[in-house]
């Protein structure tokens, strides 16, 4: 039980930290739909892996690199919005998914977990992938900080500038892939999005430097899972819809705060 | 490649976009200690024509030789500043800037030391436009590209940042080569003018743009007049 609970913190750890940092530049971007469409080609990844037999990890790295190719391609060759384009890639790789599973007739294929995830499934070789992709991402983004935020404020001054924005980009999706494929299955794909867009977002409220806010995200997603983890070891609750219950409540409260804040100064 | 005393020589530069052309062989040099201007109606193809001398944009033909070593800034247009990321002047100003030596002197000399701990988007345009400014200048650059970048200012704030720009094409070495629609402005303070409509209609010094018929059949003899009445007031001494 004792080993159970410390494999549980030292996931949500993990995860708090990945998500922390790359849901301040869905924020920042306003790629939020991005990561919602991104979150579902990964269930298309884990049917085709699991037809196919594939590890599950490279199927959702290898459909979702598939998927943002697919969208950078069609958003230079049509004149639709990239949130159409993202809508009709994101819809048609869940029906697709849907289709395979009922073909596929496996019955290792739980849609409720696929969903909402499930933070007990995770074995111990999952844990160092996870702490893998997490040095990946505070590497990188490290390396590239600089550049991605100047980036971020504005594209011609940092192309001027000689960023290359077409690898930045890149760079940015890639790693977006890789935070998809290794936290779907602990929050499932509906709640990964939120996991990205709520502590970000609440951090935003109380921050005045992009550092300040990476680090206050960072500090509420650990909060919020810790203590999610906590709850639901307790009361029996699913983990993933408590962590994120967690960071909505942290957000209304901040919220609540931050305006009494404001009307009293 | 040697190019006399130009900074910038572009040959026969061409741009398609969509089978539109949006440059037709366009060409002209950049000298040093120039201070080049470049005008004409929206959609004329002036800012593309930045874009590609700063490499952000590629032409469809044509050359762009630049001198080896050239330092180049750029102020962009005026652009939106999104409230969803925290980022305050101080921060912005030393942000992908390996030279940060003469931070102090700039600051001062644009007068935005007061406004450092301020978040970009709660600046008044004229106030955006100085930061971007400063941040170009802490580059030390041999020139200085603007694009249009008093757009959208109120007429005191036009004011203020032209004078900066003057005072510092006159007390330094750098060459600047801007994009405007203020054409009082601009006849005033440039050496050189463009008179730019998807190819060069005529070039020159101010006093012979403005009275030029190409310049005339795009911005009407109306705003020539004014120019030249302008022109008039500023160039003779009044006992």
């Amino acid at each position: 039980m004792e080993f159970e609970i410390i494999k549980l913190f030292l996931t949500s750890t993990a995860i708090s930290v990945i998500c922390g940092i790359m849901g301040c530049f869905v924020v920042w971007k306003k790629m939020a739909y991005f990561g919602d469409s991104l979150s579902h080609s990964a269930i298309l990844g884990i049917a085709l892996g699991v037809s196919f037999n594939i590890n599950h990890s490279i199927s959702i790295i290898f459909v979702a690199l598939l998927f943002s190719f697919l969208l950078i391609k069609m958003q230079t060759k049509t004149s639709l919005s990239a949130d159409s384009l993202l809508g009709i890639l994101a819809h048609s790789s869940l029906a697709v998914a849907m289709i395979i599973i009922a073909v596929s007739n496996k019955s290792e294929i739980d849609l409720e977990s696929l969903l909402f995830g499930d933070i007990s499934l995770i074995s111990l070789s999952e844990i160092i992938f996870i702490y893998f992709i997490l040095i990946i991402v505070i590497f990188t983004i490290n390396r590239f900080w600089q550049q991605l935020i100047l980036l971020t404020i504005n594209n011609d001054m940092a192309t001027a500038r000689g960023i290359n924005k077409t690898k930045l980009n890149a760079i940015f999706i890639i790693l977006m892939t890789l935070t998809v494929a290794s936290t779907i299955k602990i929050l499932g794909s509906l709640l990964i999005t939120s996991m990205l867009i709520i502590p970000a977002a609440t951090a935003r409220l109380i921050s005045k430097t992009p550092h300040g806010m990476v680090i206050t995200t960072i500090l509420l997603s650990l909060f919020s899972s810790s203590l999610a983890i906590l709850f639901s070891n307790k009361f029996n609750l699913p983990t993933g819809p408590s962590i994120i219950a967690l960071c909505a409540i942290n957000f209304v409260l901040i919220v609540i705060l931050f305006k009494k804040f404001k009307h009293e100064n | 490649m040697k190019i006399d005393s130009n900074i910038i020589k572009i040959s026969d530069v061409c741009l398609n976009v969509n089978n539109k052309n949006i440059l037709n062989n366009v060409s002209f040099e950049i000298k040093n200690n120039d201070f080049l201007t470049i005008i004409g109606p929206n959609g004329a193809g002036k800012t593309s024509l930045l874009k590609i001398i700063l490499g952000i944009i590629k032409p469809t033909k044509g050359s762009i030789e630049i001198q080896n070593k050239l330092n180049i800034s750029y102020v962009p247009q005026y652009m939106n500043i999104e409230k969803s990321i925290p980022v305050n002047v101080d921060y912005f100003l030393k942000l992908y800037q390996k030279d940060t030596s003469s931070f102090d002197e700039i600051i001062q000399r644009i007068s935005i030391e007061k406004i450092l701990k301020k978040q970009l988007y709660e600046l008044s345009g004229g106030e955006l436009q100085k930061v971007l400014l400063g941040k170009a200048l802490l580059d030390k650059p041999d020139l200085l590209i603007l694009d249009e970048p008093a757009q959208n200012l109120d007429i005191s704030s036009q004011i203020e940042l032209y004078k900066i720009i003057n005072e510092l094409y006159k007390s330094s070495n750098m060459s600047i080569l801007m994009v405007s629609h203020d054409l009082h402005m601009v006849m005033s303070s440039t050496k050189r003018v463009i008179c730019l409509y998807h190819h060069i209609c005529c070039a020159g010094e101010p006093s012979f743009v403005y009275q030029n018929p190409e310049f005339i059949s795009i911005f009407g003899s109306n705003m020539s007049e004014l120019i030249s009445l302008y022109s008039h007031y500023h160039n003779h001494k009044h006992n």
